[in-house]
Formats: C-alpha cells, sequence, structure tokens
C-alpha cells in the first residue's frame, strides 16, 4: 500500500504537491489525471523516492520512501533519456543487472510482443519504439508498485493501443499497483480500478471507476470536466 | 556485486569518450613535438619532456574524467539514480572505471616518456625504475584525491540546483570551492596542528629527481634531472586518506539524500 501523510513538496516558491494525504491499495490500476503542472509529475517521483517532501511523508508497505525504495518501486520516467550506446538487448540485460527482481523472460515476451528489434541501437530507436523500451523495462520488474509517467504521450495511436494491451496482459493485477499519469483518459479508462484528480497541487478527488460508471454514470472525463470546469 | 560490476561496465562504455580524447590529443600532440623536434635533431629529446609534463597533467585527469561522467548522468538522473543501490556504490563504480582508464592513458605516457628520456637524462635502470614508480603512484593518487573534492562539489552543484538556477549554483559552488581552498589547503594546511597530525612516520626514499633543469641555446640542447634526499611521511597519506573518505561520504550522502531528480 501507498501511504501519503501531510505531504507538501515544493520547488523554490512553487508548490507543486499541497498537504496531500492518500491511500493506495495493493492490485489496482490507478489512473493519475490532472493538467499540465498540476503535480502529476512530481507525485510520481516523490512515490519513486527521487525528490524528498518538503513536509510529510510518503510510505510503501510501510517503509519510509528514501531514494532506495527503487528495490519496491519500477519507475517510467516521461523523458526518454537511455544509455544510447547499448542496444536494445543491451539495455534489457543492464537492467536485468540492476534489479534483482527483474524476470528477463517476461521483458523477452514483451520486446516479442512489442516486435521490438534487440539489436537497434537505443540511439536509433524512433520514440514510438523508446516508449516501448520503457514499457519493457518498467513491466518486467516483478515489485509491488508501478510508477508510469505519461508512458502514451507523443505516441502514435498503434503504439498507444500495443501499450495498453502490454498493460492488460503483463501486470500482475493481484499483487502490483499500477500507477499510470496520463492525457490519453479515453484509452486508458477501460483498465483503471481507480482515478485520481489532481488539481494546483491539490488532490480533489479519488473515486473507483467503477462506482462512478454504475452510481453516477459518468465516465472519467464527464468526472474530469465537472471537476475543471 | 554483480550489479555494480555490471555498473562498472557500464561506466567503461559512458567514459570512452574522455580516453579517445586523451589519447588523440596525446598522439596529436606527440607528433607536433616529434615533427619539430626532428627539425632540430631533437626529436626523441622533446617527444620525452612532452611526455614527463603531459603525465604530470594527468593529475587532472580523473576530474576531468568525472566531470564528463556525471554531467552525462545529469541528463538522465531518472535512469541513473532509480537504482536500489547505495550512492557510493554508483561513484565508486565511476572511479573505479576512471583510475583504470588513468593506468592505461599514464602508462602509454611513461613509455614515451621513458624511451624519450633515455637520449638525455643519464641514469642508472634501478633509478629510472624507482623514480617512474613514484611518479606514477603518486600522480595516480593525488589523481583519485583531487577528484574526489570534484565528486563533492559535483554533488553539491548538483543539491543546490533544487533552490536556484544551474548557473547561479555553478557561481555557488565555484566561489565556495575556492574559499575551501583557501581556508584548508593555506591555511590548515600551513599551520602546526596540520603538521603534527601529518609528519610522523617518516620514510627515507633516498635520491630523487625534483625538478628537470633545461640549457637550451642555438647550437644545442641539454636537460639534467635536479634531486635532493627526499623523506615522506606516513601520516600525511594516512590524513588524506581519512580526508578523501570523509569527503566521499559527505559527496554520498548529498546524492542518496539530497540530490533530486
Amino acid at each position: 500500500m501507498i501511504e501519503f501523510k501531510h505531504v507538501t513538496k515544493r520547488y523554490m516558491s512553487k508548490t507543486a504537491l499541497r498537504d496531500a494525504n492518500l491511500k493506495l491499495d495493493q492490485g489496482k490500476i490507478i489512473g493519475l489525471v490532472g493538467l499540465n503542472g498540476a503535480g502529476k509529475s512530481t507525485a510520481m517521483k516523490l512515490i519513486a523516492g527521487l525528490v524528498t517532501p518538503t513536509k510529510g511523508s510518503i510510505e510503501i508497505d510501510g517503509e519510509k520512501v528514501t531514494r532506495r525504495i527503487a528495490s519496491k518501486v519500477s519507475y517510467l520516467s516521461e523523458l526518454d533519456e537511455y544509455y544510447a550506446f547499448y542496444t536494445v538487448q543491451q539495455t534489457i540485460d543492464f537492467f536485468a543487472t540492476q534489479f534483482k527482481d527483474f524476470n528477463k523472460q517476461k521483458a523477452e515476451e514483451i520486446r516479442a510482443y512489442m516486435n521490438l528489434d534487440t539489436n537497434t541501437k537505443v540511439k536509433h530507436l524512433s520514440k514510438g519504439n523508446r516508449g516501448r523500451l520503457k514499457i519493457i523495462l518498467t513491466l518486467s520488474r516483478e515489485v509491488p508498485v508501478l510508477l508510469m509517467d505519461e508512458p502514451l504521450s507523443g505516441l502514435d495511436p498503434l503504439v498507444r493501443d500495443s501499450i495498453v494491451k502490454g498493460l492488460i496482459t503483463f501486470v500482475d493485477t493481484e499483487k502490483q499497483t499500477v500507477l499510470l499519469s496520463t492525457h490519453q483518459i479515453m484509452e486508458v479508462e477501460m483498465i483503471l480500478d481507480e482515478v485520481l484528480a489532481i488539481k494546483d497541487g491539490e488532490i480533489v478527488d479519488h473515486r473507483n471507476v467503477e462506482d462512478l460508471r454504475y452510481d453516477e454514470q459518468q465516465g472519467i472525463l464527464e468526472w474530469m470536466s465537472a471537476i475543471y470546469e | 556485486m554483480q550489479a555494480w560490476s555490471s555498473l562498472v561496465k557500464k561506466e567503461f562504455r559512458v567514459g570512452v569518450p574522455v580516453f579517445l580524447l586523451a589519447v588523440i590529443l596525446y598522439i596529436v600532440a606527440l607528433l607536433i613535438v616529434g615533427i619539430t623536434g626532428y627539425r632540430f635533431g631533437y626529436t626523441m629529446d622533446a617527444i620525452g619532456i612532452m611526455s614527463l609534463f603531459w603525465g604530470a597533467g594527468h593529475f587532472f585527469f580523473i576530474a576531468v574524467y568525472m566531470l564528463y561522467s556525471l554531467g552525462v548522468e545529469r541528463k538522465r538522473l531518472h535512469l541513473w539514480l532509480h537504482n536500489p543501490m547505495h550512492a557510493g556504490g554508483l561513484l565508486t563504480a565511476k572511479l573505479v572505471t576512471a583510475t583504470a582508464y588513468l593506468i592505461i592513458s599514464l602508462l602509454l605516457v611513461s613509455i614515451t616518456a621513458y624511451i624519450g628520456g633515455l637520449n638525455f637524462i643519464e641514469m642508472p635502470e634501478g633509478t629510472w625504475f624507482k623514480l617512474g614508480m613514484l611518479a606514477f603512484i603518486h600522480i595516480v593518487l593525488a589523481s583519485i584525491d583531487f577528484s574526489v573534492y570534484i565528486i563533492l562539489a559535483y554533488c553539491i552543484f548538483l543539491f543546490l540546483e533544487r533552490y536556484m538556477a544551474s548557473f547561479l549554483s555553478g557561481t555557488v559552488v565555484f566561489i565556495g570551492s575556492w574559499l575551501f581552498i583557501y581556508l584548508f589547503f593555506w591555511l590548515f594546511g600551513q599551520s602546526e596542528v596540520y603538521m603534527a597530525i601529518t609528519e610522523w612516520g617518516s620514510i627515507d626514499l633516498g635520491y630523487v629527481a625534483q625538478a628537470l633543469n633545461f640549457d637550451i641555446n642555438t647550437r644545442e640542447f641539454a636537460a639534467s634531472l635536479q634531486g635532493t634526499e627526499t623523506q615522506i611521511y606516513i601520516g600525511y597519506y594516512v590524513t588524506e586518506l581519512v580526508t578523501v573518505s570523509i569527503i566521499f561520504f559527505i559527496a554520498s550522502w548529498l546524492l542518496d539524500k539530497k540530490v533530486e531528480v
């Protein structure tokens, strides 16, 4: 379980996240939505231990988050930067040595599913294929928490479709919690269990997608419109 | 251990440009000096002298390497720091790689310096070896030592970037470094306290060359080594080891706890 306790994060004079309290249960796929600059990436980095809260604390399964929580968290950054001199296979092999939980067999399955050539150098990959590589590296880890910051951003519809299908196929929803930030709500709506809205650094709502759909007859987009209007 | 050794292999790939640049620049300098020396009939002498200076310049090798390598990681901190390994492990992987590259480069330069130096410095084979080893070991140690200070400065720079623009952070670190050099190396380094903690356990090295004298005119060239009976202190090495260990620990702590992506 991921727990935020009165978490505030400030960058100089800008408050990226304000007094956030949150509990995210295990085994859920959770969408993190919000406008640009709302604090989604900051929330992701806080959980990954890549930034530290100005106030408050974050715990994963009772363990205080530090940078070394990387042993429990697989983080997909919105950035595309990898070591350009490696090939796809070398990148996978390198990750396999850095994380004990990395499942190389699963990586090979996802790579084959994503149809990514093993011998291509990372520097020669298209944006879409770099997006696929990020998915392979993130989903191949058998960790309780998967964080995916804008995994569909800037990709063509076919790649986006393969990534969403890859999520359904390769995430172990019994054991893994996936927190996914995206602007492509329609494309991920069908796989989300919960949705979390951030507005101006505040967590403004946290809903179960099924409840939203059946009790309030709303899709995520309508729910978001109501929040942001 | 496998994670760390794999990281070292990656660091060898990251650092290739620095190593190749050092070797290529040296070969270019050798060619220029060799050709110029050939015109005046002193090819090997010129190559020998240039190689001696180039070898001494290796003092900066690891510092330059670390600045490059850390600069590469700065562009992908989310990748480098998203690792369960202690920051000390991340940094030592870089230091070990840099030291390996330094030794290869310095060996290349040392061999050329020896071949060139044979022409104008007359010394018994044993003295050549003793001086060469002393110089080699001290350049490697001094280069590692200096680079640890640079690592700390870079980690402070990354930390300060949380609070200010990169340029300002760089300026603060630059000014701070000079202030530190003045306070630590100049004021404290000349104090009686420093002498008391470093000047113990003396080892007599015998005659050690400490300067190269040149006598050059339009018709002839002569070079000779000037040396003295030399002592070194174990205390100095122990103090420096403790100091750089503390500095390295602080740098690792900053990277682990304070640097943000």
